[in-house]
């Protein structure tokens, strides 16, 4: 049985072989983080919860296939709660022709009243959609608004480099740099405080 | 690297890769390159942490405490489901091994002590795995159990918090009274509890026929100055009754009246068609 302090590899490989105690051991880890992802990608929670659900499931479906040379376990996780959080934020936009820009609030400051069903956000949901755009340009404040622009359309809005391309009318290759200095300027702390492997 | 071309064409590739935005084409050609290519696999490795950071440097949002828990209960409870589902326990006590069937064909007519241990131990062993499953199942039912007695637990708290806020809107010192009488002769009826302190609205209406495919109810805060305030859509019950909350401040002679529509289903901006339930809101006291 495996204990707390088995390193996150080692519980997925015990997840491998069939030990359900091994995916206790890395939801309590990693549930929050999981969830952090999800929420802000889709700004609600039972969308949210859902998101968890199925990331810690298809983890466990999915363990044999993880290999440690790709990335460490807690990108594996967060690179899977992305992905189907962005299912989600896929088909609620062709469901309703939701705008793209999830976490930046609607220009649209009526339809008033808290707490029914209006078509139009309400005041207390802007205000979480502002907090929410707020804490991602947080995390990207590093990055010039140029490179920031492309990772946030990548990365929150589940845009490809073509898509991307064509919404900023930037060149592809211009896209392709813009990602590749972003990123390697956020690689950089990470070279310094490495949490894994654990 | 044997293709220095190739490789530095792929190489612009990696960090979108890390973030999941090629064209499945790209990416058959990066997955190419990479079987060939131990630098670009350690470079897109970096790239994905350094991409997976965005999420974790988010500022945390964890989920409620109960939810948490009983989601944890949900995926354990798949989980051993999943696990006896795939490798049941029958196949691998009764498969016979290769060696076990050549141990068969060379000992003699008579068992053994040594096979009759064997076959002890096997069934000790068979035993002992059965006996951990039992427990795992039934410490898995407790703990689902538990976790569906917690969510109980919640709803009925929430159910009563609610009825708390729908008396409190209708009973308190500051409630003002609504009526909205029909205008047709189906007599629909409604009436709205304005809690003006806490700026609740509490809409009861009975006798609704129901919406058609399509349409939703609305509900509307009509202002002197005309200003029409959705207070929410709805739809009524199989007996035509329904109660709507809302919290809005206005103040308190700035209503005119209260107005029921139908609408297209998830609302209208603005009232689309006459009301058909409306009420008059007379003067503040």
């Amino acid at each position: 049985m495996p204990i707390d302090s088995d390193s996150d590899v080692a519980l997925v490989a015990r997840m491998a072989a069939g030990d359900e105690h091994a995916l206790g051991v890395l939801y309590d880890r990693w549930a929050t983080t999981v969830h952090t992802i999800a929420y802000y990608l889709l700004g609600q929670a039972d969308d949210a919860e859902d998101a968890v659900e199925e990331t810690f499931w298809q983890a466990w479906r999915e363990a044999g296939r993880y290999d440690p040379s790709r990335g460490a376990v807690s990108s594996w996780l967060s690179t899977i709660a992305r992905s189907r959080a962005l299912d989600r934020q896929r088909a609620r936009r062709r469901r309703a022709e939701e705008p793209l820009d999830v976490v930046v609030p609607s220009s649209d400051g009526s339809g008033g009243v808290a707490g029914s069903r209006t078509t139009s956000a309400n005041p207390q949901q802007q205000a979480e959609a502002s907090e929410r755009a707020r804490d991602v340009a947080s995390a990207l404040e590093k990055l010039p608004p140029e490179q920031r622009e492309v990772i946030e359309l990548a990365y929150f809005g589940g845009l490809s480099q073509s898509e991307i391309a064509a919404r900023t009318s930037l060149p592809l290759g211009t896209v392709k740099t813009r990602a590749r200095l972003a990123l390697e300027k956020l690689r950089a702390p990470l070279a310094q405080h490495r949490e894994e492997p654990r | 690297m044997s293709d220095p071309t190739g490789h530095d064409l792929v190489r612009e590739m990696l960090a979108l890769d890390a973030l999941d935005a090629l064209s499945p084409a790209e990416r058959a050609e990066l997955d190419r390159h990479l079987t060939t290519c131990d630098e670009c696999r350690r470079e897109l490795a970096a790239l994905r942490d350094a991409a997976a950071s965005i999420g974790k440097s988010l500022p945390e949002r964890k989920m409620p405490a109960e939810r948490e828990a009983a989601m944890r209960a949900r995926l354990l409870g798949r989980a051993i489901e999943d696990r006896t589902g795939v490798t049941p326990i029958r196949e691998r006590a009764s498969a016979p091994s290769p060696q076990s069937a050549g141990a068969r064909e060379r000992g003699s007519a008579r068992p053994t002590i040594a096979r009759w241990l064997a076959a002890a131990a096997l069934l000790l062993a068979i035993g002992a795995i059965a006996y951990d499953i039992s427990l795992r199942s039934t410490i898995q039912q407790l703990s689902t159990a538990g976790a569906a007695l917690r969510d109980s637990t919640g709803v009925l708290e929430r159910r009563l918090a609610d009825q708390k806020a729908i008396l409190d809107g209708l009973t308190g010192p500051g409630v003002r009274v609504m009526d909205a009488g029909a205008t047709n002769a189906r007599q629909p009826y409604g009436r709205m509890f304005w809690d003006q302190p806490a700026n609740r609205w509490t809409f009861v209406a009975y006798n609704l026929p129901p919406t058609t495919p399509g349409r939703t109810y609305q509900l509307w805060l009509v202002t002197r100055d005309q200003k029409k305030v959705s207070a929410g859509t709805f739809t009524p019950s199989d007996s035509g009754s329904a109660i709507v909350r809302a919290t809005y401040a206005l103040a308190p002679d700035s209503l005119a009246a209260i107005a029921v529509t139908s609408e297209p289903a998830g609302g209208s901006a603005q009232p689309t068609t006459t009301p058909f339930l409306v009420g008059a809101a007379g003067k503040s006291d």
